[in-house]
């Protein structure tokens, strides 16, 4: 077992692989009572296009997360939600754009059971046709629901203005009419090709000792066999420069309008260290320029040209990046000029901060090793890319004030999409 | 972890297992409004700026100088009595060597002692609270219960927002704001102290306030004829949101059997309402029960396709029934009682929600020792649930009508 400290987080944390390739993560938290578990698969809502051994393969949209409902379905009578239930234990999972997360929590000292139930029922797809279509109306209440939440709904408008052809485009759970679509076979095929345990991840956040949990994960595992994994790749889905809208209105029920102004950027690489340093360079940026530490802050808000309802969202992956400013305005253009206004402004005067906003962003990574989701889910996603955990605390100090002039040229360079959501006339 | 109870407005829980230490204050004022608006208008003045640091940008830098310290103002409703909490966690000095909790103190003390209270944070304070009201009518589970709850409730707590309201937020002068904040300051607040070593605090209660304000809390929500709300929205889904007077309230012998009764309703995956009408019907995505406990509240909310309305009512109302008749199985009574004393167990790892079951428990004159309350959560049987649920009576009904897909 790899046992990995790091002295300025103070945490300890191991490492080892079974016979079949699942990489087991254990972190012990001592003192904590509760154990939670996160069984990680590498497959989002943005690989339902996928080639393999030459061929491409198009599943309807939102396969991923109709795959992760239909994991806890059984068709041998076995109920598996309530089986975590009677062993008093919480069972959830999620689904992202880049996995599916299968986790349960416990505050039980005697483990093996729930923790073998979690390997047991993602490492087994038995559902039936008729669970597939029943499962059917409950996803697309899901859709609903999260289409009648505002910022979901905005958020979503503001994706498809930015996206010709990246399925970001399209909501984690597809359409209606991609779910009505959907058949058993397809989730079988896309389970049998994904859902293999070298390519997955077993996450560990517990009091218990790392070679306790070791033990039950490797007898069950010695149990089991799976077929060879057959080399996956994303199907490349080649995206224009520009933005498909420069400007989007639309109508919603509600009470103030909304609007978000977004820079498409073109910071991708497949340097996932790259992508994590101009992540973070821009929220440095963003946080200098668009906060309480810019006294220009407060003379927007005192005007109302701003309210607390204002912030910004940067991402960075391999295959797309924004910048999305998001705020309550009546006046879109002016929201947009304030923000291109304060962008293109020397930074130099905010710069003396920047140390002490690095620290503040530090404090907050160390604070949130003690909350298990986070830290398991920063785990799942940095081994995913092939980044070590380190690298998470280290990227901050490799950001200069030479390299965050450098991004803000590019944000600058970036197509833009303005989206208003507005209130229904 | 160590609760000292010498003084009953103080706990301290020592642990060395969290990486930052943390801070409550606690003042608690009559649930009513005008009240309610107030406590919020100055929980935002007292995280904005205060005399000291007088601007965003001062105040910003002084806690990025205290290790990003982070500063947080809640209200809360706790039946009769709000509170107002206002806590800040900071690094643990494993991490944060030259952090001196003396400055942590002070910083504190200025926020509650001196808020900047003038024309331009007042008026910044309206109207970002006005905006968040608006915010939160935006969203169906939070207007599905205000709606029902305010169509049934007269003079109880649960007809005011806990947010506050337009109304009342439109008549507040700035003179009302520092008045209050000066009658808040006589108060000694429940203080709260997560750490792993010991904070001295003589310096702090010394520029506190000393009377100890008492309110009631607890009560039992009334028998009333029942109210039916309907309201129409251009959304994709119906919400439906009921209300059960439970007639049990926080003191009774028969409390816990009603939190049992409500996860057996509505708190598994394997609850009769998901059951029922998510699993075998896929009728819903979410449908839940969750109590109000210091009401004598029993709350039920789904998110609906508008066809399927008057099914869905009818099915809620098979299993309120099957509840009462016994028609359920031992097997899911014990799996909610695993799932309660899950829920408690876990407050050890959560030193928030610790603090916030333990000032519960203290104003409403109550011992907080959790084996005890596991101990009495262990002896429930489903007899006992069955007799809690006969209890429930439908009170309140508030109907958020989507569009018909």
């Amino acid at each position: 077992m790899n046992k990995h400290h790091y002295p300025f987080i103070h945490e300890t944390i191991s490492m080892d692989t079974t016979l079949n390739g699942l990489t087991m993560v254990f972190i012990q938290k001592k003192g904590f009572k509760t154990s939670s578990f996160y069984l990680a698969v590498p497959y989002g809502s943005l690989d339902y296009a996928q080639d393999v051994e030459g061929k491409t393969i198009i599943n309807p949209l939102g396969i991923a997360h109709f795959l992760e409902h239909q994991l806890f379905e059984n068709n041998q009578g076995f109920d598996i939600m309530e089986a975590f239930s009677q062993l008093g234990a919480s069972v959830n999972a999620f689904t992202s754009h880049t996995e599916t997360v299968y986790t349960f929590t416990s505050s039980k000292k005697t483990l093996d059971k729930p923790l073998n139930l979690l390997l047991d029922f993602v490492q087994s797809l038995t559902i039936s046709p008729k669970s597939v279509e029943k499962e059917k109306g409950i996803i697309i209440q899901e859709l609903n629901m999260y289409m009648q939440m505002p910022e979901q709904r905005l958020v979503y408008e503001t994706y498809q203005s930015l996206y010709h052809k990246h399925p970001l485009r399209f909501d984690i759970g597809g359409t209606e009419k991609s779910v009505r679509e959907t058949r058993y076979d397809d989730l079988v095929s896309v389970y049998e090709r994904n859902y293999h345990p070298s390519q997955s991840v077993l996450v560990c956040v517990s009091p218990l000792p790392a070679t306790t949990l070791k033990t039950i994960i490797m007898n069950n595992q010695s149990l089991k066999s799976f077929k060879p994994f057959i080399q996956i790749k994303q199907t490349p889905h080649p995206e224009p420069v520009e933005v498909v809208r420069t400007y989007h209105r639309f109508e919603m029920d509600i009470q103030n309008s909304k609007a978000t102004f977004t820079y498409k950027l073109q910071l991708s690489s497949n340097d996932a260290f790259e992508n994590l340093r101009s992540e973070w360079a821009i929220r440095l940026l963003c946080e200098l320029k668009f906060s309480p530490l810019n006294p220009e802050y407060e003379l927007w808000l005192k005007d109302q040209r701003i309210h607390d309802y204002f912030g910004y969202e940067v991402e960075c992956s391999k295959t797309y990046a924004f910048l999305m400013f998001y705020g309550e305005t009546e006046d879109p253009e002016g929201f947009k000029k304030l923000i291109e206004n304060e962008l293109k402004k020397d930074i130099s005067s905010l710069l003396p901060y920047l140390e002490a906003l690095k620290r503040r962003y530090f404090s907050s990574m160390i604070r949130s090793l003690d909350e298990y989701d986070d830290y398991a889910i920063t785990w799942i996603r940095s081994f995913f890319l092939g980044l070590p955990f380190e690298e998470q605390f280290k990227v901050l100090d490799t950001i200069d004030e030479v390299f965050i002039r450098f991004v803000q040229t590019q944000v600058l360079k970036s197509p833009t999409a303005l989206v208003l959501m507005s209130l229904k006339k | 972890m160590n609760q000292n109870t010498k003084d009953t407005r103080l706990v301290r829980l020592k642990s060395s297992k969290f990486k930052d230490d943390m801070i409550s204050l606690r003042y608690v004022f009559l649930n009513e409004e005008p009240t309610i608006t107030l406590v919020n208008v100055l929980s935002y003045l007292m995280t904005d700026r205060t005399r000291m640091y007088p601007t965003k940008k001062a105040m910003n830098i002084r806690m990025d100088e205290l290790f990003g310290l982070v500063l947080n103002a809640r209200t809360s409703s706790v039946g009769y009595t709000l509170s107002l909490e206002l806590r800040v966690k900071f690094l643990n000095p494993r991490y944060a060597k030259t952090l001196r909790n003396q400055d942590v103190l002070n910083f504190i003390v200025e926020c509650i002692t001196r808020p900047l209270i003038n024309e331009e944070t007042f008026a910044e304070a309206k109207v970002n609270m006005a905006n968040a009201l608006a915010r939160a009518e935006d969203n169906p589970s939070v207007m599905g219960f205000r709606l029902a709850a305010e169509a049934i409730a007269q003079t109880e707590p649960i007809r005011w927002f806990s947010q506050g309201s337009k109304s009342h937020l439109n008549a507040l002068s700035i003179k009302d704001v520092q008045d209050f904040h000066q009658r808040m300051l006589n108060q000694k607040p429940y203080v709260f102290i997560g750490s792993e070593k010991d904070i001295p605090l003589d310096k702090l209660f010394s520029r506190l306030g000393y009377e100890e304000t008492i309110y009631p809390s607890a009560y039992v929500f009334p028998l009333r004829s029942k109210t039916d709300v309907k309201v129409k929205r251009e959304v994709p889904q119906t919400t439906l949101t009921q209300l059960y007077a439970s007639q049990i309230g926080y003191h009774d012998p028969d409390y816990l059997a009603l939190r049992i009764m409500t996860i057996v309703l509505g708190q598994l995956p394997t609850s009769l309402l998901f059951t029922e009408i998510r699993e075998k019907r896929s009728l819903c995505y979410s449908i839940h029960a969750s109590t109000l406990n210091f009401d004598g509240i029993v709350i039920l909310q789904t998110g609906i396709d508008s066809s399927q309305l008057k099914h869905v009512e009818h099915l809620i109302d098979v299993q309120i029934t099957r509840l009462k008749e016994g028609h359920f199985s031992k097997r899911l009574v014990e799996m909610a009682k695993k799932l309660m004393i899950a829920n408690m167990e876990s407050l050890e790892d959560d030193r928030s929600s610790r603090f916030n079951f333990i000032f519960q428990r203290t104003i409403n004159h109550q011992e907080y020792l959790i084996p005890q309350i596991l101990k009495q959560i262990k002896s429930i049987t489903k007899e006992d649930v069955i007799q809690a649920s006969k209890k429930l009576v439908l009170v309140s009904q508030s109907i958020i009508e989507g569009e018909n897909r």
